[in-house]
């Protein structure tokens, strides 16, 4: 009873959140330069043509039924126009979200490894060296600008020592025959080795700046909540019980670390999706984010709005999940 | 794995000084030297200072730009404009966000829940991306970016008073002062908002930190400060375009500029946190 109460309140927050993420959207449309009547009457115009073109977008209608029309439109996958490529924007993005979705999964992936990992040693070991560089790394990675350190890895990787390939995309040479969209399952699916290979190349150093600039902050947490919990009483007790330190870890203090992790790791991917634009942009990957970008160089509006209104809506959803997964793993959430 | 440390992680030791004190100087330094470098130094402007793409050299330390002007006056003077910015909008986020935080936390009920709200559908966005779209929306001037990243960081602010007041609202002090016949505007900027400085100034560096970095993503990818002026995130793109040929002076100069100030009001923030929190 109280479970089905505490999701049905989930559910509305959900709803409410998404309304009011819609009303920012459609208020920033609004604002932006460019009048849209004078783009459809065009430039050398009389008062009929321009009253007839308000009267064609809707803007003589008032504010709440626009805004009506504008949920609609999202509803129905009307996303407009771009200028740019002169594509409905949505099949623009259906394009190439596969290649925003394989950089993003594979760098959350790498950041809650390494960021687990190093977190706990951490919280273990506190005052040993590998404590020490892992709370310098911790600190860099939350202060170094994303779109700065994959300039700098290229510099490193690619220019100095040549063992990256050149930032020019999501492969070099033939892309795998397309089943999923993502080259690297594709590539397996199509025994594809080379493919893989080249694709992997390519994965190598964004997902680097990615996993680190976003495990960061997880290692953080992680590891503070893992020195509270070896510092709790059952973990005494364990130690006293005589239960090998390792399996103390292991067994009994990390699944508990686990919670906080999931939901540092629903907040890290919003913070993902907007870095994951910078640096699609620096290594020249097609994704969703070097569409915004370029659009934007382009005075291309209507993509750029797309992308904003679309990511907030994805972490929205990612955010109402993790809260779910915690309502079935966590036995506490259910009293 | 010899010992497993299980003394309890609350008990740590009083801050120790240093901890506050090295940041501290270090943006000190760096402000001071924003401030007071450009007086002598090379015009940051001057397409004439150097050789186009020559590297960091005795007469030139940073090297020079594509352009033939100055790196280093220009890291210099970008720490001006960057600053500048991030403070006056972290300013106006604090100003703006506590009293409306402190506000819904002590009213409660449907304010509260309203504000609320509002809050997290600005925080439903990628802060990024936020700012991407109320930039192109309000057009990048420099007034326009600084009330961007006021308004992304508004949110923050709000939730950080709201949460900390709510303990408060049923404090003896305020009860008195709702029994003297105090109005809620009265007690909330006389009683609530003196009791939450302490929050507000941690989040304050923090909020400082984090808009450089949106400052210097916006220029960034070109709708931010524009060239020719001398702004860091600008200057890294400007790099961008001669990295893979080896002319790295371009970029890593001022990226570093953007890492050091970040990473010291970051180390600022966390001391301030620990210094008032549980001993």
């Amino acid at each position: 009873m109280r479970m089905a109460s505490y999701l049905g309140r989930r559910l509305a927050y959900f709803v409410v959140s998404v309304l009011g993420v819609l009303v920012i959207t459609f208020v920033l449309t609004r604002t932006l330069p460019g009048n849209p009547v004078y783009l459809l009457a065009g430039p050398l115009t009389d008062q009929e043509k321009v009253d007839a073109a308000t009267r064609e977008l809707g803007l003589d209608r008032p504010l709440p039924a626009q805004f009506v029309t504008y949920v609609g439109d999202l509803v129905h996958g009307d996303l407009g126009t771009s200028l740019r490529t002169s594509q409905p924007v949505v099949d623009d993005l259906a394009s190439r979200w596969p290649a925003t979705a394989e950089l993003a999964i594979l760098a959350i992936l790498v950041a809650v490894t390494w960021a687990l990992v190093v977190g706990t040693l951490a919280a273990v070991f506190p005052r040993s060296v590998f404590a020490r560089v892992a709370d310098l790394v911790g600190s860099l990675g939350v202060s170094v600008p994303e779109f700065w350190l994959a300039t700098v890895v290229i510099l490193v990787f690619f220019t100095s020592l040549g063992i990256a390939p050149a930032p020019i995309g999501r492969i070099s040479g033939t892309p795998p025959g397309t089943v999923t969209g993502f080259y690297t399952v594709d590539a397996v699916l199509t025994a594809d080795w080379s493919a893989l290979r080249a694709s992997l190349a390519q994965l190598l150093l964004p997902v680097l700046t990615l996993a680190l600039t976003t495990g960061a902050p997880m290692m953080r947490t992680a590891r503070e909540f893992m020195t509270g919990v070896l510092g709790s009483p059952y973990i005494r007790a364990g130690r006293a019980l005589g239960i090998p330190p390792a399996r103390l870890v292991v067994r009994h203090a990390l699944p508990n670390a686990l919670l906080p992790v999931t939901t540092m790791v629903a907040t890290m991917f919003g913070y993902l999706l907007g870095g994951t634009v910078m640096v699609e942009f620096v290594f020249a990957w097609p994704g969703v984010g070097k569409y915004a970008v370029d659009s934007i160089t382009a005075s291309d509006y209507a993509p750029v709005m797309a992308v904003v209104v679309l990511s907030a809506i994805v972490y929205l959803l990612v955010y109402l999940v993790t809260d779910l997964v915690h309502l079935v793993v966590d036995p506490r959430s259910r009293i | 794995m010899t010992a497993l440390d299980v003394r309890p992680a609350a008990r740590r030791g009083p801050v120790a000084r240093w901890r506050i004190l090295v940041p501290a100087a270090g943006l000190a330094v760096i402000a001071l030297v924003s401030l007071v470098g450009p007086f002598f130094l090379v015009d940051p402007l001057d397409v004439g200072a150097g050789e186009p793409l020559s590297g960091p050299s005795g007469a030139h330390l940073f090297g020079v730009d594509q352009y033939g002007m100055d790196v280093l006056s220009r890291v210099v003077s970008a720490g001006r404009i960057d600053l500048l910015l991030a403070l006056s909008a972290s300013a106006i986020a604090l100003v703006a966000g506590i009293p409306l935080g402190a506000f819904a936390g002590y009213r409660g009920g449907a304010w509260d829940q309203g504000l609320l709200r509002v809050a997290e559908s600005f925080q439903a966005f990628p802060t990024m991306l936020l700012a991407m779209g109320v930039t192109l929306a309000l057009g990048p001037s420099l007034p326009n970016l600084v009330a961007v990243i006021a308004v992304v960081n508004i949110p923050l602010y709000m939730r950080l008073a709201r949460s900390a007041v709510i303990p408060l609202r049923e404090a003896d002090f305020v009860l008195a002062a709702r029994c003297a016949g105090r109005s809620t505007f009265q007690i909330v900027r006389q009683h609530i908002v003196p009791n939450i400085a302490q929050v507000a100034i941690a989040q304050f560096s923090v909020t400082c930190a984090w808009a450089i970095q949106v400052l210097a993503g916006l220029s960034f990818i070109g709708i931010g400060v524009r060239m020719p002026t001398a702004e860091w995130g600008s200057m890294i793109r400007q790099g961008t375009d001669h990295m893979v040929t080896g002319q790295w002076w371009l970029s890593v100069f001022p990226g570093l500029a953007i890492l050091l100030t970040v990473l010291a009001l970051n180390q600022i923030a966390a001391a301030a946190r620990r210094w008032g929190g549980p001993s």
